[in-house]
């Protein structure tokens, strides 16, 4: 059965086919964050699986490389830092080297989502 | 003349700094995020103007501009100006 579950961090909603129940951890297939299935019913509730600040943003770009099968340059962790400095002064994972503090740059961003990768090589 | 804008998040732009210290260029850096006021908003908009968005670093040498940190452009660059 396949089940459709809206992810708060990339906004979109993604198919999800295997067994839903409370409490499930799963992994938005599009942007790679992790999300806790808060209620099963015609509409899923899942929210970002409550976790540690650095886990969540490592889990979240590993999950996502592997989704798109991208690996990490050297700069990764110089990258992770940053993440992890903008999510203390401003809340959420934005990009550190953007300047808009807006959801659409909550890293993956938006543009890494809609395969800038491919286009630059790396994500911006 | 040389000028970095940066922001102080982004892991980049340190590398960028690093790259023009080692090579002892004299360059005016303005930390965009940290910058208050008229300042920050002139600054805004002239790194909209000259690359159309708002991601840093943007490293202009005279009339080149270095958009992110790409250290063959950026000598590329300054070994035109001299």
């Amino acid at each position: 059965m396949k089940h459709k579950i809206y992810c708060e961090v990339c906004m979109v909603s993604f198919i999800y086919k295997e067994e839903v129940e409370e409490g499930k951890v799963v992994i938005c297939t599009i942007c790679g964050a992790e999300l806790q299935i808060e209620a099963v019913g015609p509409e899923i509730k899942a929210v970002r699986k409550p976790q540690e600040a650095e886990t969540e943003i490592r889990n979240r770009v590993e999950n996502y490389a592997r989704l798109r099968d991208y690996t990490f340059n050297e700069d990764k962790e110089l990258v992770i830092e940053g993440l992890i400095g903008k999510n203390e002064m401003y809340g959420d994972f934005y990009c550190p080297c953007r300047f808009d503090n807006i959801p659409e740059n909550v890293c993956p961003c938006l543009e890494t989502r809609m395969n800038d990768v491919r286009k630059n090589g790396r994500c911006f | 003349m040389v000028k970095l804008y940066a922001l102080s998040t982004c892991p980049h732009c340190k590398k960028a700094k690093q790259f023009l210290d080692d090579k002892k260029v004299d360059y005016q850096v303005v930390d965009v995020d940290l910058a208050k006021g008229r300042e920050q908003k002139e600054a805004l908009e002239e790194v909209e103007r000259l690359t159309g968005r708002k991601s840093f670093p943007v490293i202009v040498i005279n009339e080149i501009v270095v958009q992110g940190y790409k250290p063959e452009e950026i000598e590329g660059a300054l070994d035109s100006e001299t």
